[in-house]
């Protein structure tokens, strides 16, 4: 074959387009930072290349203790957690509790909502001054009670925690129901009891599955902002990303070079995590739930029910009703702390304020498009990705994980730094593509955990016998795929959709006048004191979550029913 | 549709799983392809319909070149025009029967009217008119079957490639969905391309069945050929001979049997092959074309036959299969003579 040929059939090869998806998404944003940590000016060709950021950030005493207090914090984000999601895991795959169909529920509401609402309300709800919990510590023992704050190291550790058993209860979900009861039994006909098998076997067995979740959530915690910027910024408390943010809007000005070093550092720790993870699961930790015998052995508890039930409505009351509770107070109170007055005013407020609205209309539009694209691109990449092995395959599988090692802080400083450097580009500078362009890569990682799970359930005959009965590649993507998966595609689109409109790190970056963004604007609000407004808006947007998951959840039904295959489909995914 | 096949050759990453196949199957014909797995049938077939691009070699359809590795031209599946059937149905389970069956026309854009009229006379011909509405999830494995071999059927312009459609069902059905595949072969006239790892299957089906070994063709020939007269030591193991001994010159064999027909014409570095049936407990005549002694081992009664190994004096052990009640068949440990008649021998490579 001629050289001429071979380019020929790799540029039709539609792998070859998806590899260049993946070029601009994760390579570009990545690269751009990597250049940037070398670099005096920020922007343009003035300036030099030069170590000095990245020698000055090396041998910086502070980056070197806030390196150690972050991976402290981690350590114990992690031991608190696992532990945590083992217990409700156990309690869901193992027992007969009567409440533990709650469980999923509740880690599906804590897994959705983002992570900010949870740090604004526990930062109310841990107020010394103001916060319900000191409330009613100071009630049963005078002032001196008041001894809880969030903004503390254990605040922002147990807040950050709180997300991650979340996660973790479905990371392990799987592995738990999957797991051949045969080995249990035959443990059990070899004299071990109950408690016994748990931990001699099960736990042995899982070993892989709960390291490599437990890695994926210390991944996630030296990844996360919301929480250490809410609650540990203002005690001082600083972890990576948001020493990474500090150097960003730095008083003198903003230091892009000690940014970018610093964050090249922790992408470098983040791959090495990520790849150690995707050894120990394998493809594994992208299918949520799998499993041939589906029915695992649930046993009767006797009085330990009670124990396991109460303690599911602790974890409820304690994650959920209590925060809502508490952003629902302020909301309606006229100013914090105020204990008389309440009423719909700081709503109306929010509503009569043009910022406010365009901030949400703005928020609304960037997530609906972004959400959309995430699915699609994802779509994509999973599709290209099986669809000949070669090294273009493993090209658009590997970028992958450079978006997991992507924070979203660090990625929106290569987004913003690729738009500038870009010719052409700097025109979006301020405008909402540049938001819908890094929140729609920030978000692919998680699409693509719904799409792959999703495409591993469709059998690569079905889409080959299209081919043969005359469907080009793209209507069978189309007439078979994209079908089939329609169920999985609408529900990954809502969850995209929430945590795009929820995240916070991103557009505080890119954020700029003429396209608010509504996270920025209720955290803003927050920390100058507004308590109440910054709460009313985290509950309109809740709200719309709620309308808009709704509306999906119907569409979802609708489409199951006009096909019942593809139910049956989605139902044998669930067993087997 | 005449199909030809030159040299095609074939790698998964440094892995090379096939090695230059030729072959010409006529129009109308009916091709099997026969082997263990991995021995690269399946692949070949995949090249046919285009789900492979082979890495060198030319396929040819009738008029049209599906394959010319040397250009780089490779027809897409979607432009091929054939029918294939999968072994697992795939069926999409989200379309109807009649959906399922309409589509390949659909996507050659077929008239409606044609389209109605043809779905039907093809669901009749597979017997499944009366589940034209049902979904695949309502239909058994041998009724899904039925709707793959009619979605099949639509597709095919003369060519139809089959991948061990039958393997996932159970042995009784597999017999009469084999006379139906047959059937339908007759009926539509198809060339027809067929892979399996079952010998009977493909003896039964065939008009000529391919022997596939390591990613080469080891033989071609009819089934009866195949059956009785293989060419190679692989072949003859694989169609059922249960001995295959090296020969050392041309009258003696590898563990003290004697050559006494110099017809054979064996030759050093080959071997005879014979089946366990044809071995006879006599000294045998003129007709013998290999005589031995041996001990009886390790026999076994298993209702019509008795299975024994005769143990030579130098060691060889052969494997005999004798009709319950024959005289002179001991007990294990007595000694006899055996022979096999020449025609019954077969000189493989």
């Amino acid at each position: 074959m001629t050289l001429h040929r071979r380019i020929g059939r790799y540029v039709k090869n539609p792998q070859f387009s998806v590899a260049l998806i993946c070029l601009v998404c994760f390579v570009a944003p990545a690269a751009m930072i990597v250049q940037g940590a070398f670099k005096t000016e920020m922007f343009g060709d003035a300036g030099e290349f030069s170590t000095v950021a990245f020698t000055e950030v090396l041998t910086s005493s502070r980056v070197h203790a806030v390196a150690i207090r972050t991976v402290l914090m981690g350590l114990a984000v992690i031991v608190i957690s696992t532990v945590t999601a083992l217990f409700f895991t156990a309690i869901y795959a193992k027992t007969k509790t009567p409440l533990r169909q709650l469980i999923p529920v509740m880690m599906f509401i804590l897994m959705a909502t983002p992570g900010m609402f949870f740090a604004i309300a526990w930062g109310l709800l841990g107020n010394p001054n103001i916060g319900l919990i000191n409330n009613v510590l100071a009630a049963l023992f005078g002032d001196a009670g008041r001894v809880i704050n969030a903004e503390s190291w254990w605040g922002v550790v147990l807040v950050a925690a709180i997300r991650l058993v979340a996660l973790q209860f479905f990371l392990l979900l799987g592995p738990f129901l999957a797991m051949d009861r045969s080995l249990e039994e035959s443990a059990r006909t070899s004299g071990a009891s109950p408690l016994r098998t748990f931990f001699q076997m099960e736990i042995p067995i899982l070993a892989p599955a709960l390291s490599g979740s437990m890695i994926l959530s210390f991944v996630l915690f030296l990844e996360s902002f919301d929480a250490p910027q809410i609650l540990g910024v203002p005690a001082g408390i600083y972890v990576i990303p948001t020493e990474i943010y500090q150097y960003l809007s730095a008083s003198t000005g903003p230091m892009f070079s000690h940014a970018s070093a610093m964050s090249v550092l922790l992408m470098v720790i983040l791959l090495l995590l990520v790849f150690l993870q995707v050894r120990l699961l394998g493809r594994r930790s992208f299918v949520t739930v799998g499993g041939k015998e589906s029915r695992p052995l649930r046993r009767e508890v006797r009085g330990w029910k009670w124990v396991f039930s109460a303690s599911i409505l602790v974890f409820a009351f304690v994650t959920i009703v209590l925060p809502m509770y508490q952003l629902i107070r302020v909301s309606l109170s006229p100013f914090l702390g105020a204990t008389s007055g309440f009423s719909f005013d700081t709503y109306l407020a929010v509503l009569d304020n043009t910022r406010m609205l365009s901030a949400f209309g703005n928020t609304l539009q960037v997530a609906v498009l972004g959400a959309f694209l995430a699915m699609g691109a994802s779509t994509a990449l999973t599709w290209a990705a099986r669809y000949r092995a070669g090294w273009l395959s493993r090209f658009i599988e590997y970028s992958q994980w450079l978006g997991l090692a992507m924070p979203g802080l660090i990625l929106a400083l290569g987004v913003l730094w690729l738009f500038l450097e870009v010719p052409g580009l700097s025109r979006f500078y301020g405008t909402s593509v540049i938001m819908v362009f890094a929140l729609f890569v920030a978000i692919i990682p998680l699409a693509g955990r719904t799409t792959s799970g999703a495409m591993a359930q469709i059998p690569k005959s079905l889409e080959e016998a299209a081919w043969v009965s005359g469907a080009t590649k793209y209507r069978a993507i189309w007439d078979v795929i994209i079908r089939l998966m329609l169920p999985s595609l609408v529900s990954g689109w809502v969850l995209c959709f929430v945590i795009i409109s929820g995240i916070l790190s991103t557009p505080l970056v890119l954020s700029a006048p003429g396209s608010y963004y509504l996270s920025v604007e209720i955290y803003t609000r927050y920390v100058e004191g507004q308590a109440p407004t910054a709460a009313a808006a985290s509950l309109m947007l809740v709200a719309t979550f709620l309308l808009i998951s709704g509306a999906a959840l119907l569409v979802t039904w609708l489409l199951r029913r006009r096909s019942p295959s593809a139910t049956l489909l989605r139902e044998k995914d669930k067993t087997s | 549709m005449k199909v030809e096949i030159s040299a095609i050759e074939k790698s998964f990453g440094s892995a090379r799983v096939l090695h230059g196949v030729d072959l010409t199957i006529q129009e109308g014909e009916f091709v099997t392809f026969l082997g263990p797995s991995g021995c690269g049938k399946t692949t070949t077939l995949r090249c046919i319909a285009g789900l492979e691009d082979p890495d060198h070699g030319r396929i040819q359809a009738g008029e049209r070149t599906f394959v010319d590795a040397e250009a780089g031209r490779y027809l897409p599946p979607h432009k091929r025009n054939v029918g294939m059937v999968f072994q697992s149905y795939a069926l999409w389970p989200h379309m109807s029967v009649k959906s399922n069956v309409a589509y390949p026309m659909k996507r050659r854009k077929v008239p409606r009217a044609e389209i109605k009229h043809k779905v039907e006379a093809t669901l009749t011909a597979v017997g499944m008119k009366d589940y034209a509405d049902r979904y695949p999830h309502e239909l058994s494995g041998g009724q899904q079957q039925r709707i793959a071999l009619a979605r099949g059927l639509v597709s095919a312009n003369g060519l139809m490639l089959y991948d061990e459609p039958l393997s996932n069902l159970d042995a009784k059905l597999r017999v009469a969905m084999r006379v139906e595949v047959q059937r339908l072969h007759r009926e539509f006239g198809n060339t027809s391309i067929y892979v399996t790892h079952d010998q009977e299957e493909a003896l039964a089906l065939s008009d000529r069945v391919v022997i596939m070994n390591s990613g080469r063709i080891d033989q071609v020939g009819s089934p009866k050929e195949i059956h009785s007269r293989p060419a190679t030591r692989f072949g003859a193991n694989f169609v059922g001979f249960e001995n295959i001994l090296d020969v050392e010159d041309d009258s003696r064999l590898a563990g003290g049997l004697r050559l006494t027909n110099a017809a054979l014409k064996p030759r050093k570095g080959s071997a005879v092959a014979f089946r366990g049936k044809n071995v006879e407990l006599s000294e045998g005549d003129a007709r013998a074309g290999i005589t031995g002694r041996g001990v009886i081992r390790d026999s076994e009664f298993v209702g019509e036959f008795w299975k024994a190994w005769l143990v030579t004096a130098a060691g060889a052990s052969v494997e005999v299969t004798v009709p319950a009640g024959t005289e002179g068949f001991g007990e294990d440990g007595s000694e006899v003579d055996f022979h096999i008649r020449t025609d019954d021998v077969v000189v493989v490579e």
